[in-house]
Order: C-alpha cells, then sequence, then structure tokens
C-alpha cells in the first residue's frame, strides 16, 4: 500500500527483484561505451531485446518547442526526463523510466524524454531508442543556446544531467530530481506529482495559457 | 480506499507547502564559493598519493581551476582545448590545474588519461568531493578561475559549444584575459549541459 514520506527524504527500501529487474535492462542498454572502456564495444547478444524496431528520430525542440511541450500537457501531471546517449547514468535510468512510465500511467502520469545529444550522435541516439523502445515521445534539443534553455526550464540547473522535472497539472514546476537517483526516489516523487493532481480541482487549470499546438 | 485518500491528502498537503527537490545521494550541493567572494585553502590530494593545497598553485595573475573527468564524453570533447588553455595562460601567468572529483575514476586511470590526451596540466583529486561541494560543482567539465587575491571572478563553461566548429564565445578565455588585466570578467557565469560529476554517495 502507499505509505507517504515527504519526498526530500524517500525510503529507501530493498527492492530485490526490481534491482533484478534493472540489472537485466542495464546489461541490455547499448554499449555507447566511452563511459566504459573497460567493456568491449559489441552488444551482448544474450541481453539483446527481441523487439528493436526503429523508433522515430525525436523531433528537435528550443526553448519555445519545450514551453509547447509543457502547454501540450498541461491537464495532465508530467514528468520531464532529460538524457543523453553520452550520459552513463542516464543510460542506466532510462529503462526503469520507461517502466515506471508504463506503471503509472493509468494514474495519469505522461512522460516526455529529451534527448541532449548532438548531431554527430544521431546513430547512438537511434540505436539508444530501439533498444529501450520507449512508450513516452522524446524530443531533441537543438544544439546550441545552452544557457537559455537551461535556465528558461529551471534557473536552478546547472545543465548537469541526468535531471527530471515534475509538472503538476495545472502546469506548475513542483520538483525536480537532477543526477543520478534511485528507484524510490522516482517513485515517491511520482506519487507526490500524482498527488498534487489530485489536489486541483479538475477542469480548472489555474493558468491561463491553453498552449495547445 | 479511505486510507488511500488520507495518503493522497497529506501528500497534497506536503506538495502544496511548495517546490520540492529530490536531492540524489549524488547531487552537488548549493555552492559557498560565488562569483566575487574569496576562497581559503582547501586541500587536495595529488595523483600519488600525497596531499597537496591550493594555494601551492598561485599563479601571478591568478589561478584556474577546470574539474575535468576520464570516461565523460564532453570532458573528453574538451581535451584538446584545455590543454591548448593550459598552455597559453600558462605562459601568461596562471596556475592551471585540472581537478577529479568522481568517486569512479582512480588516481592511476586520471594519471593515465591525462597522459595519453597529452593534457599537460596537474590534475588532482578531490577525494572526499570537499572542493566540488564548496564550490558547488555540479559537472564536467566545469571551470572556475580566480585572481591572485583568491577571489572567484568566472565559474561556468569553458565555451558555447561541445563541437569546436560551433563554437561563437570563449567565456573562459574571454574571462581569462580580463582577468590578466585586472578587469572583471565580461560574462562571470556561464551555464553548459556536462556529465554529472560522480560524487561519494552521502550517509
Amino acid at each position: 500500500m502507499l505509505t507517504f514520506r515527504t519526498a526530500t527524504l524517500p525510503r529507501m527500501v530493498w527492492r530485490g527483484p526490481i534491482l533484478v529487474l534493472l540489472l537485466a535492462a542495464a546489461i541490455g542498454r547499448p554499449s555507447l561505451a566511452q563511459e566504459k572502456p573497460k567493456f568491449s564495444p559489441k552488444s551482448s547478444p544474450a541481453a539483446k531485446p527481441s523487439s528493436t524496431k526503429p523508433v522515430a528520430d525525436p523531433a528537435l525542440i528550443d526553448q519555445q518547442g519545450y514551453q509547447d511541450i509543457l502547454g501540450k500537457y498541461r491537464g495532465k501531471p508530467l514528468l520531464v526526463n532529460f538524457w543523453a546517449t553520452w550520459c552513463e547514468p542516464c543510460r542506466d535510468e532510462y529503462p526503469m523510466l520507461n517502466e515506471l512510465a508504463k506503471k503509472y500511467a493509468p494514474q495519469g502520469l505522461r512522460v516526455v524524454g529529451i534527448s541532449l545529444d548532438s548531431d554527430g550522435e544521431m546513430i547512438l541516439v537511434r540505436r539508444f531508442l530501439a533498444r529501450n523502445q520507449p512508450v513516452f515521445p522524446n524530443f531533441r534539443k537543438r544544439p546550441g543556446k545552452e544557457e537559455q534553455f537551461i535556465n528558461a526550464v529551471y534557473a536552478k540547473w546547472s545543465g548537469a544531467i541526468p535531471a527530471s522535472f515534475f509538472y503538476a497539472a495545472d502546469g506548475r514546476l513542483i520538483g525536480q530530481i537532477i543526477g543520478e537517483s534511485t528507484r524510490d526516489n522516482y517513485e515517491a516523487a511520482i506519487r507526490t506529482l500524482l498527488a498534487s493532481g489530485a489536489a486541483d480541482t479538475p477542469g480548472t487549470p489555474s493558468g491561463s495559457m491553453p498552449g495547445h499546438e | 480506499m479511505r486510507r488511500v485518500s488520507i495518503v493522497l491528502a497529506l501528500c497534497a498537503i506536503a506538495a502544496a507547502l511548495g517546490f520540492w527537490r529530490v536531492a540524489s545521494q549524488n547531487s552537488a550541493p548549493a555552492a559557498q564559493v560565488t562569483v566575487g567572494s574569496k576562497v581559503g585553502d582547501l586541500p587536495f590530494t595529488t595523483l600519488d598519493g600525497k596531499p597537496a593545497s591550493l594555494y601551492h598553485f598561485a599563479g601571478q595573475h591568478g589561478t584556474l581551476l577546470i574539474f575535468v573527468a576520464t570516461r565523460c564524453p564532453v570532458s573528453n570533447d574538451y581535451n584538446q582545448r584545455m590543454a591548448e588553455l593550459a598552455r597559453d595562460y600558462t605562459a601568461r601567468g596562471f596556475a592551471v590545474i585540472g581537478v577529479n572529483a568522481n568517486r569512479n575514476e582512480p588516481p592511476e586511470e586520471v594519471a593515465q588519461h591525462a597522459a595519453e590526451k597529452g593534457l599537460g596540466f596537474t590534475i588532482l583529486k578531490d577525494l572526499d568531493d570537499r572542493v566540488a561541494d564548496l564550490f558547488g560543482a555540479s559537472v564536467t567539465p566545469e571551470a572556475f578561475l580566480f585572481d591572485t587575491s583568491w577571489t572567484l571572478r568566472y565559474h561556468g563553461r569553458i565555451d558555447d559549444s561541445r563541437n569546436p566548429a560551433n563554437i561563437t564565445t570563449r567565456d573562459l578565455r574571454a574571462a581569462l584575459d580580463a582577468v590578466a588585466e585586472g578587469k572583471p570578467a565580461p560574462v562571470a557565469e556561464t551555464k553548459a549541459f556536462g556529465c554529472t560529476i560522480k560524487r561519494l554517495p552521502r550517509s
């Protein structure tokens, strides 16, 4: 059953089976492996997921595109995750986020991924998405104007990834997870996010911008 | 069901209390050293395990610290640029040091990487993340430029593009040029996307 603790002190519970799943997922991830020189650059065929059908290239977005996404999802609790193929902890967390997106979709959670890969990394991006088969849409930040983009998302953010931002149904940014984190942290944050949506009167978002594309 | 609603209500109250932040165990704490503030002497460890101190690396015009990594592709994209910076500005009276605060990159690996990439500047380990925490350093590469009074004059990126072909502003060089002349950096604080510094887990 749900037990609640404050989001700043997420509970640490041993979740053996989940860890096993995460490990399995981690083995299955692409070896993009500049960060892991000791591993063979060849993928492990045993752990390769059976479905590696291509996923459409993520659409490029700029700062305005980001605002458009937030507008489009207004009315739903939204988790935005920033990732890149060059970011090892991002790669580690991505399968877990995909599972959480599936798990909490019935409760209204929406998830959007935003890649910070450069144009030259698109081959890796395609491979990464094909292997992970995300159930949520992914975009890619158009390279350039990093600082403005970072500050527009959240002024106190340094630009370090992984980073996730949690938007309530009314569009308010209510929390963030910056740096690598645990499934427990994410679940606690998602529950808080979903509860924040429940607190609002349905149909009366406080924001005035309709913001649909 | 009733219990769920109570829990949800409690969550709602907690959420209503305001913006929350899940500080993951490895995220950067708030910086205690900000642009314009002075820093005291700080301990480092050399790559062969000896104690070292920040004040030992005092340049004629100031000291540049860059947080670096061996396994971060962003930091690695800057290897050549950092080597050039160190060569150019050591000659102009700055001390240039790299700081590795990543728990997963042991000193031997850092030394080998620096030799292979021809970085050409001293790299120190920040073994307990003390300096990274004090500075609020969170990504690699991330630069901190001090003048001779150990006042922070610039904090941020090296330039505005990982891809050298797309650089439009070289913020760190501009700051170094200014500080060399005793002037404030044109832009004293910048941000860039980068790999998180792999900090020690906090208890």
